[in-house]
């Protein structure tokens, strides 16, 4: 990883984004209501469900 | 019916003749896939209700004069990185062994609309990290043309499906080379499309800004008619691309001539001799359908791998911490706290291969390092796109090797994750600058092992690079 060095990237911007020539649109869709997963199915592969939600150990001491 | 040879246009002409129905060719491919398994253990399950309903559907259209699709009926496999509602997506890791997703990915539900016919799940390395399949929590895959060898990785199964003729076609994904790098092993074709070029909603992420799903087929036709399929614009992923996609498979006009060729010199070294001469010959078959060849740079090749695994597993370490024993199935209980729980389930649930990704991924965005190798991997990676910018001014397509060397044996590279890194020094570079690139057989070594061309072609350019991988295509079937 340390050969990364030997290269000089002075004035190289990072390439943070794949497509630069993508248009701005394309990270937006249309702005209408779609019928979510729902509470059952998005708890149905969770080890521990309870209550509607996921459980997990004691993380607040009283 | 032939299985193993068939092809999506020979499956069309025998449903419209009415020669067999979609709902007997999936009954027979599903007898046959399963029993020829065993030699290759590609497929880790198969989901034989849901092929006969897409089956089904695809008679009914007949049955009503409808046209079948332009999948219709095709047997098809696909990655076990893939969700597909409703059947297991194990992405062949422990941690995931009894996932049962609640969605299909936009892949899977375009290949269904279109008539296609999902048989089952293909094996693979463990969240697609690796090159060999041997990183899989369900047992490595054989190579169908030699059994005592890898069939590449990390979409091994769905190569050597098609390979053994178990599927017409299968849906595999690519972040490092895990399309071009198994289809070169087991002599078929597979094409990594552009960045964008195919939704990556309900493919497992790895590494998200190098994640590719792409098809392989046994002939450039089919994986082109497979990608006009599952490409284009799709609203839940947001790096889906708007461009329109062409009938890929209507371009293949066999007209070569003129076209101009780079052959990248970076790239013919490191080769084992035998690969290199089948590369040599391959792109002097180029010429004769009126190829024009010269040879490029690309010189910030050398630096590809060391750019590669650090924006690789530095993306993969947040995209895997999602795994944490809350929401996917597997939660190791011991110890009482949160942390515990945690340390224990990613402990025991993912493979070594994947540990090592993650820490390593931990450390380079860690405070103090960030700059130092994420910041500095990201500018390499411009470096890289800009060499491909730079040949795409002067060559309309740069021809290249796929891997170093052909097929290796299994357990031979395993306990040497550098040389196994190896494996991906060619096809690396293009997913770094997200253009598209394919495999494409390219001759056997003398002990019949495939070795593969690898194709690749300017962003969204997918048209010339189906185009000369045909015209290639048809040079070798004259041999």
């Amino acid at each position: 990883m340390d050969r990364l060095n030997e290269v000089d990237t002075t004035g190289v911007e990072p390439m943070t984004q794949v497509l630069f020539e993508a248009g701005e649109t394309a990270t937006l869709r249309a702005d209408v209501p779609a019928t979510p997963l729902g509470n059952q199915a998005a708890l149905a592969n969770a080890p521990q469900p309870g209550a509607g939600y996921f459980k997990v150990p004691k993380v607040i001491e009283r | 019916m032939d299985i193993p040879s068939l092809t999506i246009d020979r499956v069309r002409q025998a449903l419209l003749s009415r020669e067999f129905s979609a709902g007997e060719l999936a009954t027979a491919a599903l007898r046959f896939a399963e029993a020829e398994n065993a030699k290759t253990n590609a497929y880790l399950r198969f989901c034989p209700e849901r092929a006969m309903a897409a089956a089904q559907r695809v008679d009914e259209r007949i049955a009503r004069g409808e046209d079948p699709g332009v999948l219709g009926g095709v047997p098809i496999a696909v990655k076990d990185v893939i969700v597909t509602k409703g059947v297991k997506t194990t992405c062949g890791s422990r941690l995931l062994a009894e996932y049962i997703p609640p969605y299909d990915a936009t892949a899977v539900i375009r290949i269904e609309e279109a008539g296609g016919v999902i048989l089952g799940k293909t094996n693979c390395d463990e969240f697609a990290m690796g090159s060999s399949n041997e990183n899989s929590a369900f047992g490595p895959v054989r190579n169908p043309v030699a059994l005592d060898r890898v069939p590449g990785g990390s979409s091994g199964g769905s190569a050597a499906v098609v390979a053994q003729g178990t599927a017409v076609v299968s849906l595999g994904s690519d972040t490092g080379g895990s399309i071009r790098q198994p289809a070169s092993f087991c002599g078929v074709v597979g094409v990594t499309p552009t960045y964008g070029r195919v939704s990556r909603y309900g493919l497992t992420a790895f590494a998200s800004s190098l994640d590719h799903i792409g098809p392989f087929a046994r002939s450039v036709k089919d994986a082109a008619t497979v990608l006009s399929v599952i490409g284009g614009r799709d609203p839940r992923d947001s790096t889906s691309a708007e461009a329109p996609v062409p009938d890929y498979s209507a371009c293949l006009t066999g007209d070569v001539k003129g076209l101009k060729l780079g052959l990248p010199v970076e790239y013919l070294k490191h080769l084992t001799s035998e690969t290199g001469d089948l590369i040599s010959r391959g792109v002097d078959q180029l010429k004769a359908p009126g190829c024009q060849v010269r040879e490029i740079s690309l010189p910030a090749t050398e630096y590809a791998i060391a750019c590669y695994y650090i924006i690789a597993t530095a993306e993969a370490s947040s995209n895997l911490a999602r795994y944490d024993g809350v929401r996917y199935t597997s939660r190791t209980p011991a110890g009482d706290t949160l942390s515990d729980m945690y340390r224990n389930t990613r402990g025991e649930g993912f493979g070594a291969e994947c540990k090592r990704r993650i820490m390593l991924g931990t450390y380079v965005l860690s405070a103090g390092y960030y700059d130092a190798y994420y910041l500095k991997a990201q500018k390499v990676r411009t470096l890289i796109a800009r060499d491909f910018a730079n040949a795409f001014q002067e060559v309309d397509a740069i021809v290249a090797p796929v891997s170093p060397f052909p097929a290796f044996k299994l357990g031979e590279k395993v306990d040497d994750p550098l040389a196994m890194y190896l494996s991906d020094i060619f096809t690396i570079t293009g997913s770094l600058a997200g253009i598209p690139c394919m495999s494409v057989p390219c001759g056997n070594t003398a002990e019949g092992l495939p070795v593969g061309m690898q194709i690749l072609t300017k962003h969204f350019d997918e048209t010339t690079m189906f185009r000369l991988a045909d015209a290639f295509e048809n040079v070798q079937r004259k041999q």
